[in-house]
């Protein structure tokens, strides 16, 4: 029997965030720059879709938040040392030795990381953005409504980023590690 | 309908105008004082243009403008000692406006109103005394409501709204200029009905209770998709810069030049935000979606950036991907996963 490594409910969480999140970032830039050729008919619906969406992800999130055990999750002082360094050795391509590591390797522990404060981040200001008279005084303390856009915006960029290398090393890095992501074993 | 005006608008109470009457049978007046401080005079421009009442009827019935340095025949020591008069015999009764932002740097020696008692007086004192003894203190436009343009980076004179330099409170008519109906319709309810409904800005709810974008005779364009490219298009102008989605005023439904004639949409120009506490440096540039960027030494747009990122990530992304290659170990990976999964298919059917 292969080793479990991704119990259900993380399995479900995983691919009900991957295609909310990708719809809310598409619908998201198609609000920053709307475009026939992005494939929506209309704003309209694009702004059903995004807030549709955003409500599943928030609760989706939340969930997260509370189920989640984050021990896992967020680099322990190793990953920042010792881990760290022969993980970008590898990387790198300066050794060929791939070093192993007690479950995700310190690149993605950061990467992780940085989700569990970005995607609650764009959540907060996508309700600020969506009730922006209740949120008057909240709005000020982000620098004001088109500032929220802004902040919205970049951190979509840095999101879009950031999963688009998630999903690079998930196909690459390790077959295993890919499967258990739909079965839930090595 | 009704509720909603009631909520938000001028007659919320439904009482009458309360007013008193002098001996001669007219209303009596109240006393005002419309201070300038950095500003370009807009706003008392503006409030010149006003039609219903117009700046006759408002001076005739309702306000005695005390101090107007823009209007008023005196000058020099004359126009000051009426300024030092109303200060002390009529405190706790005038109406203090002022409009311009307050140069606070080298102890406020940026801006001078005139001179007392031989020294200069300097804006900073003149409003926080006045301010001091004032009924009610009113900033119009977005110099005195937000700071700006004056306090724009690197503000060497410090200038600052007027809410951040007296201690009280500040009832908030932004604009660039203000809308005539806001000057006078804020005036009017102070006088008549008391403060009227702010929010959390402090800003009458009446006349910035919605945004825009909300209020735009265009909306139906975008939210059907039909945008603008350039100015002059007589579609939404959404993606050529317009603020209406986050500056809050009823120019939609009021209208400017006067006779409420027309505003900066229908004449297909983008709205900048004047309105807004981030007018101008988080709305500018005025014909992009979003502020700029500022980066260490440089400022780019927030599509820039965007499209930065995606050619980093995807440089990124194809660089690692060649080293894998090069070296071979995807196909050592993919080699090995697949040959492990063959060999279970294998085993099963044994
Ligand atoms: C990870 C989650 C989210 C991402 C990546 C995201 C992304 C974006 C982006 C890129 C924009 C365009 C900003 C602009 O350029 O003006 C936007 C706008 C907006 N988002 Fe989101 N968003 C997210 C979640 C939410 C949520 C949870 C809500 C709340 C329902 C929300 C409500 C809005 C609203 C109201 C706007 C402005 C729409 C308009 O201008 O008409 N967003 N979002
Ligand atoms: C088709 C696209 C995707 C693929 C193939 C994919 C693949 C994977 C794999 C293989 C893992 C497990 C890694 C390991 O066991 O070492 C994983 C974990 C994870 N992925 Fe994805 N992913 C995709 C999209 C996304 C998206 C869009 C997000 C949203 C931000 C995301 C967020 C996560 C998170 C948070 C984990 C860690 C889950 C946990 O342990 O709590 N993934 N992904």
């Amino acid at each position: 029997m292969r080793k479990l490594r991704h119990p259900l409910p993380v399995r479900l969480f995983h691919w009900l965030l991957t295609p909310t999140m990708l719809i809310e970032l598409a619908t998201g830039f198609y609000l920053t720059n709307p475009s026939r050729r992005l494939g929506l008919p209309n704003v309209r619906s694009a702004r059903k879709i995004h807030f549709v969406t955003g409500s599943l992800l928030t609760a989706l999130f939340a969930a997260y938040l509370y189920g989640r055990n984050k021990t896992e999750i967020v680099p322990e002082r190793r990953d920042l040392g010792s881990h760290l360094w022969s993980f970008l050795a590898y990387e790198l391509f300066l050794t060929p030795k791939k070093p192993e590591f007690p479950k995700y390797n310190p690149g993605q522990k950061l990467l992780f990381t940085l989700w569990l404060f970005l995607i609650p981040f764009v959540l907060l200001l996508g309700w600020l953005l969506y009730f922006p008279q209740f949120f008057q005084k909240w709005i000020r303390l982000f620098g004001g409504l088109n500032n929220v856009r802004r902040l919205v915006y970049l951190a979509s960029v840095l999101m879009t980023a950031s999963i688009a290398g998630h999903v690079y090393f998930a196909l690459t890095s390790s077959v295993a590690h890919l499967r258990s992501i739909f079965t839930g074993r090595t | 309908m009704r509720t909603k005006t009631r909520r938000r608008g001028l007659a919320r109470t439904g009482r009458a105008p309360q007013t008193q009457e002098t001996g001669n049978g007219r209303p009596e007046k109240h006393p005002l004082v419309w201070l300038e401080t950095n500003t370009c005079h807009g706003d008392i421009l503006s409030l010149l243009n006003s039609y219903h009442p117009d700046f006759g009827t408002l001076t005739q019935e309702l306000l005695e403008i005390y101090f107007t340095n823009t209007l008023m025949a005196a000058h020099g020591s004359q126009a000051i000692e009426v300024l030092e008069k109303i200060r002390l015999e009529r405190s706790g009764e005038y109406i203090l406006v002022v409009e311009g932002t307050v140069p606070t740097a080298a102890g406020g020696r940026y801006a001078f109103i005139g001179l007392r008692d031989g020294k200069p007086w300097t804006a900073l004192d003149a409003v926080v005394e006045l301010a001091a003894g004032a009924k009610h203190v009113v900033a119009v436009g977005s110099c005195a409501t937000w700071g700006l343009p004056y306090g724009a980076h690197p503000n060497p004179t410090g200038s600052k709204p007027v809410s951040a330099v007296v201690d009280r409170p500040v009832i908030n008519v932004p604009g660039c200029p203000a809308h005539p109906d806001w000057i006078t319709g804020t005036l009017a309810h102070l006088v008549w009905y008391g403060v009227p409904e702010l929010d959390a800005e402090n800003r009458p709810v009446v006349f910035y209770g919605e945004t825009i974008h909300n209020l735009c005779q265009r909306r139906h364009y975008f939210e059907s998709g039909l945008f603008a490219r350039k100015i002059g298009e007589p579609w939404c102008l959404y993606k050529i810069g317009c603020k209406g989605p986050v500056t809050y005023a009823d120019c939609p439904s009021r209208q400017w030049c006067g006779e409420h004639l027309n505003w900066p949409v229908g004449a297909n120009t983008p709205c900048t935000g004047c309105a807004s506490p981030e007018f101008l440096e988080r709305t500018a540039p005025f014909f992009e979606h979003l502020p700029d960027v500022h980066l260490p030494g440089v400022r780019v747009t927030a599509n820039r950036v965007g499209l930065a990122g995606g050619l980093i990530t995807a440089l990124g992304i194809g660089l690692h991907l060649a080293g894998n290659l090069f070296t071979g170990r995807l196909q050592k990976e993919w080699k090995k996963g697949l040959g492990k999964t063959g060999k279970t298919f294998r085993l099963k059917r044994k």
